[in-house]
């Protein structure tokens, strides 16, 4: 190690005394500016006790729409973390999105490890005392690469083996939030009608108890959502009945729609990007075997998603040749006049779209 | 909010009192190779499920030892094999955590730039400890880091081992990087290492006072760096990163002004 020279030039004293202080006044300055620099968001993340319906909010729009057709009637103040558009998976939350948590009366989080780069968040936001229900976690939860094990024609054994089966770390971090090991459960549950519908019970019940909602009002609520989440699954059997059994096959640009397979017969083919989650890489080898079987299968459209860029998938069909890019709401709710901007909206556009893609 | 700058004031603290040093000492390049050396440790112990602390702990202390190895066997620089090491390191964390899950990869970026939005009570106590042993640490091997900082053979003279005490700042170096980059991220928390220490080093003169400003600087970065990333939604690690060096440029340029027009008087 050799020795530094370190500030040796001669200079008076006073000049750095003056510098320090001019240094000292310029941050307390910043601080002042920095500080009341804009009143106009301050304002409104300071909820007044009393006067307001209690908060509630949920980390994707999905869940925000569930909960408040459970709230209907405006009873609660219900909002979501993630904004339209915005991919569950990498979404990072913000100071403010950190204090909206702590000041809310309840939390709704998907859970199964979806919303990765909230993990951390959500667990201090608990540990600070605000209930956190994540939904995913009560409802019955497919296991990842099970949708794809009935179906074994050579070519893609490997898409099942890549690694996604280890889980030694069932204890993921219930007091420590930086063990969170790799989940083993699909946590894409939403994609399925009839899991929603059945948690249900348990969402109304947090919110009776957590939140302070008045149970006859939820217990109204939630009859008739579920009488419409029951009408949607049938709607979206209905339409599914018209699609012929060997055309039910899908490839998505990551493994969302589990579910959806799970509930009407689907097949997953394979994704293009080898995970339950949007933040993996593709790799050469597992593409070329989806290829492969792409083409082995007959399939003539392929499912990019909103919340993430398509250049995988649309390089996979260009590949190929001869089959559709379609685009499906996966993570997150449409925009207004999508058709997909509450969660009934949002399976029917997707069911539609599948559908039609694939007759 | 409140955790938040009690996290980034305790990681502007024990950076900056540590960070002194390694900008006294020329040794910012091993700082920042550190600070990526902590990686690999954090996936294995990711992976494993042991706490991601003792993972970059070990894995920085693997580090200094590899450094110090490849120096003895081998003639090249310091930096060549500081900068190996820390590539090493570097691609070593991405190539396990790509390895091992293919689900959740992504996860690195959370330790690259923190998330101090997700700070709690456990971790603000980890820190606090970190800050008081560094601190205690400062204190009680002060005459020998200096010493060894500007007059090497004198140290060995007086019996204080530079080679040792070289040693035991590596090792609140570590402690200072793995405490704080919850807060700020991996690679970010560099920025919290040398540049208030390089402000301070503008302003004042003495080890002593050099530390007291770099603290003050490193604590009027980060509130000012969390105030602007609250008020308009910004990345609050790199917010908080990047006031520390505009700081550093302010006052390197006011400073040249104050100079200039001293010397034409």
């Amino acid at each position: 190690m050799h020795i530094r020279r370190v500030a040796h030039e001669p200079r008076s004293p006073r000049t750095n005394r003056r510098l320090l202080r001019t240094t000292l006044t310029i941050m307390v300055l910043a601080l002042v500016a920095a500080g009341c620099g804009d009143s106009s968001d301050s304002a409104d993340s300071t909820p007044d006790a009393e006067a307001n319906p209690p908060v509630v909010l949920a980390t994707t729009g999905i869940w925000a729409d569930v909960v408040a057709n459970l709230a209907c009637d405006g009873i609660a103040d219900v909002e979501a973390i993630i904004p339209v558009g915005g991919d569950p998976h990498g979404f990072e939350p913000s100071l403010q999105d950190r204090e909206r948590m702590e000041n809310a009366d309840l939390v709704v989080a998907n859970g199964l490890q979806l919303e990765t780069r909230l993990l951390d968040t959500l667990e201090a936001v608990k540990n600070s005392g605000t209930p956190v229900f994540a939904v995913a976690e009560h409802v019955e939860s497919i296991p990842f690469s099970s949708g794809h094990d009935d179906h074994d024609d050579e070519g893609h054994e490997e898409h099942d083996e890549d690694g996604h089966d280890e889980d030694g770390h069932e204890d993921h971090g219930e007091d420590d939030g930086h063990d969170h090991a790799h989940g083993s459960d699909d946590p894409h549950v939403w994609f399925d009608p009839v899991r929603v519908a059945a948690v249900l019970g348990e969402l109304a019940q947090h919110l009776i108890d957590d939140a302070g909602l008045d149970a006859d009002s939820i217990a109204t609520c939630r009859s008739d959502y579920q009488a419409e989440l029951e009408a949607l699954d049938h709607e979206l059997e209905d339409l599914i009945e018209r699609l012929p059994t060997e055309k039910r096959k899908l490839v998505t640009n990551h493994d969302a729609l589990g579910y959806f397979a799970d509930r009407y017969g689907f097949e997953i083919i394979g994704t293009a990007l080898p995970s339950f989650s949007t933040l993996a890489e593709t790799n050469p080898a597992q593409l070329e075997e989806l290829a492969q079987a792409i083409e082995h299968e007959g399939v003539n459209a392929i499912f990019g998603e909103t919340v993430h860029s398509s250049d995988d998938i649309e390089a996979l069909a260009a590949r190929i040749g001869e089959v559709e890019v379609v685009t499906l709401h996966t993570g997150s709710l449409g925009p207004p006049d999508s058709g997909a901007e509450d969660y009934i909206g949002f399976m029917r556009t997707n069911a539609r779209l599948i559908v039609d893609a694939l007759s | 909010m409140r955790q938040a700058l009690q996290a980034g004031l305790l990681a502007a603290l024990t950076t900056s009192v540590v960070g002194t040093w390694v900008v006294l000492r020329g040794m910012s390049f091993l700082g920042d190779a550190l600070a990526h050396g902590v990686l690999p440790g954090i996936a294995i112990a990711f992976i494993v499920g042991v706490h991601t602390t003792i993972g970059a702990f070990v894995a920085a202390l693997a580090m200094v030892w590899g450094i110090n190895l490849i120096r003895s066997y081998s003639p090249l620089p310091d930096d060549t094999s500081i900068g190996l090491l820390f590539v090493g390191f570097l691609a070593l964390a991405v190539v396990i955590l790509s390895s091992a899950s293919g689900s959740y990869t992504g996860d690195l970026s959370r330790f690259l730039f923190g998330s101090i939005t997700g700070v709690d009570q456990d971790d603000l106590r980890r820190q606090a400890i970190a800050a008081a042993v560094v601190l205690v640490g400062m204190v009680v091997f002060y005459r020998a880091f200096l010493v060894m900082t500007f007059d090497r053979a004198q140290a060995q003279v007086l019996g204080l081992r530079p080679r040792l005490a070289h040693a035991i700042l590596l090792v609140f170096l570590v402690i200072a990087i793995v405490a704080s980059f919850e807060a700020v991220g991996n690679l970010l928390v560099f920025a919290f290492l040398i540049a208030p220490p390089a402000t301070a080093v503008l302003l004042v003169k003495g080890v002593p006072r050099i530390m007291v400003a770099a603290v003050l600087i490193g604590a009027g970065s980060t509130v000012v760096g969390l105030l602007i990333s609250y008020h308009h939604n910004t990345a609050a690690g790199a917010t908080m990163a990047l006031a520390t060096v505009v700081v550093f440029l302010a006052v390197l340029a006011s400073k040249s002004v104050l100079d200039a027009v001293g010397a034409r008087r």
